[in-house]
């Protein structure tokens, strides 16, 4: 348990972790659906970068970062 | 009938009343139940808590009074099987034996008195207990899960932490090095679910019986632990091939499934810390039974109530292997302060010089969460941590008293390893064989220590002080 992911709810923001094995199953299906244990709402990384990329790309923000 | 957790209470009611405290004011079960246990803790006491009224998930007032720390002291834990704490380990030993269960009508099951199936077995009826911040939510954290070898129909029962993610619905946890796994891969392999029961609340003497680590058939254990054949009963979901325990407070039937995994945790494990999110297998709900009064069983993750439980067990293991190996081996504790499985402290009336090493080799191969050892003379109690560290003070020195093994099997659940990749020590606190050539500890006559009593000597109020 040395090294844990942290991962954060999009929805309220925190941040937990996550146990190598979730990890490792993440990196095969990134569709895999969390559970923030603060907010209890369920949540997929993969949806959320798919969000942020959409709103990076309609604000323009991804052009502006780099 | 069975001694069960009814008679078990009525007892501690009757004999020891200053172990049990009810609380009759209203309590939610999320976190308020916790917090008080901790705030009594605060106050150096280990009482068992019985709050009688607490909601239940469904916001409602349960029928179901929670009991929860109830394995929280070495002195219940010793008076359940009718013996001392110093005897406690050696008792364990004397126990572990077969004694094949009874099956007895349901009519004479007291876990029968309510029977729900199907839909209306509803686990939000329950007052079930959310006890730390960042658990993912309600946890069932004291049944003893039994699971049936399809091979050979042993059972295997084991305390495992279960999610509640449903009225219905369970994901349940279990480490790949136990039993309970052995089994599920079986079943796994038959493309089978695996049925299982959750035993919630009977006599401590058989969840100490359930957490014995034979690969057998548990529940003979278990009654060699109760002192008489387990009473067993038909399943309402499996009938007569998956018997239950007749005099349980709560049995949950569940089916687990083999083919799907999903998300349980964080949750406040052993070692007083989250365990990280992971996956479990979900479990399907059939039927829940009680008692009419039943007694909801709570265990706090993390504390005494929940560490002191399989101490002795590991304790039992650990005195029986070293003393094989070194018979001067005293006593052996595993204290608290180390989540009662990383530290043990181990009293040797030692022969030679080389035995608090070989015990301390011996020691950290026989049980692999064990991680630290501290080796001391017949002199020093090793249920007393200050003359243990006392010892450490005074009769080491690292340069030649140390012990380090790198690479060791560990915990996964030690956050400082790398994951079950650790490093193990131990200390020689020990003074040599030749005691003429160190120091003698200081000491009151013991023709005086005897004679002496502080009522002849103290008033009645500066007795009351102290």
């Amino acid at each position: 348990m040395a090294k844990v992911n942290y991962v954060a709810c999009p929805s309220c923001h925190k941040d937990y972790y996550i146990e190598k094995m979730l990890s490792k199953a993440l990196a095969t299906n990134p569709g895999l659906m969390l559970k923030c244990p603060f907010c209890k709402l369920d949540f997929s990384l993969e949806k959320t970068a798919d969000v942020r990329r959409k709103i990076e790309s309609e604000s323009g923000l991804a052009k502006a970062g780099q | 009938m069975n001694p069960c957790l009814h008679s078990y209470i009525e007892h501690l009611e009757r004999d020891m009343p200053s172990h049990v405290i009810r609380i009759k004011k209203e309590v939610a079960p999320e976190f308020e139940i916790p917090a008080i246990l901790e705030l009594v803790e605060a106050r150096k006491k280990q009482p068992v808590l019985i709050f009688e009224k607490v909601r239940n998930l469904n916001g409602k007032l349960s029928e179901l009074p929670v009991v929860i720390n109830l394995f929280g002291s070495r002195e219940r834990l010793a008076d359940a099987l009718g013996t001392t704490v110093p005897k406690l380990p050696a008792e364990f030993l004397v126990r572990e034996k077969r004694v094949p269960p009874v099956v007895v009508d349901r009519a004479q099951a007291t876990v029968k008195q309510v029977v729900d199936i199907g839909e209306a077995a509803d686990l939000y009826q329950l007052p079930i207990v959310t006890h730390h911040e960042m658990d993912l939510g309600p946890y069932l954290a004291s049944p003893s899960v039994w699971v049936k070898d399809p091979e050979t129909g042993w059972t295997n029962c084991a305390i495992l932490r279960v999610y509640v993610a449903g009225p219905r619905h369970l994901v349940v946890n279990f480490n790949a090095a136990r039993h309970t796994n052995y089994y599920f891969q079986k079943y796994k392999a038959q493309k089978r679910n695996v049925p299982m029961i959750l035993v919630m609340g009977h006599h401590p003497a058989f969840f100490m019986g359930a957490q014995t680590k034979l690969l057998t058939d548990e529940p003979d254990i278990i009654g060699g632990f109760m002192g008489e054949p387990l009473e067993v009963t038909a399943s309402e979901t499996w009938g007569d091939k998956f018997l239950v325990p007749a005099h349980a407070e709560i049995i949950i039937e569940a089916e687990m499934s083999t083919s799907e995994l999903e998300i349980e945790a964080p949750f406040g494990e052993y070692t007083q810390y989250y365990g990280g999110q992971r996956l479990g297998p979900p479990c399907r709900v059939t039927a829940i039974t009680r008692r009419k009064n039943a007694y909801y069983l709570d265990i706090m993750p993390g504390r005494a109530d929940h560490l002191l439980l399989d101490a002795p067990v590991i304790e039992a293991y650990l005195f029986n292997r070293i003393k094989a190996v070194v018979p001067g081996v005293m006593a052996v504790h595993m204290p608290v302060s180390g989540s009662a499985r990383l530290h043990a402290y181990i009293q040797v009336k030692k022969s030679n010089d080389a035995e608090p090493k070989t015990i301390i080799a011996a020691a950290l191969s026989s049980d692999f969460r064990l991680k630290h050892v501290i080796v001391v003379d017949e002199d020093v109690d090793v249920y007393d941590e200050e003359q243990v560290l006392w010892a450490v003070a005074t009769r080491s020195q690292w340069d030649k008293d140390l012990v380090i093994i790198p690479g060791m099997m560990g915990t996964r659940l030690d956050p400082s390893a790398n994951d079950i990749v650790t490093t193990k020590g131990g200390i020689d606190a020990t003074q040599p064989v030749d005691r003429q050539t160190f120091p003698r500890r200081i000491s009151i006559p013991e023709s005086v220590m005897s004679r002496i009593k502080l009522e002849d000597y103290l008033s009645p109020d500066a007795l009351k002080q102290l």
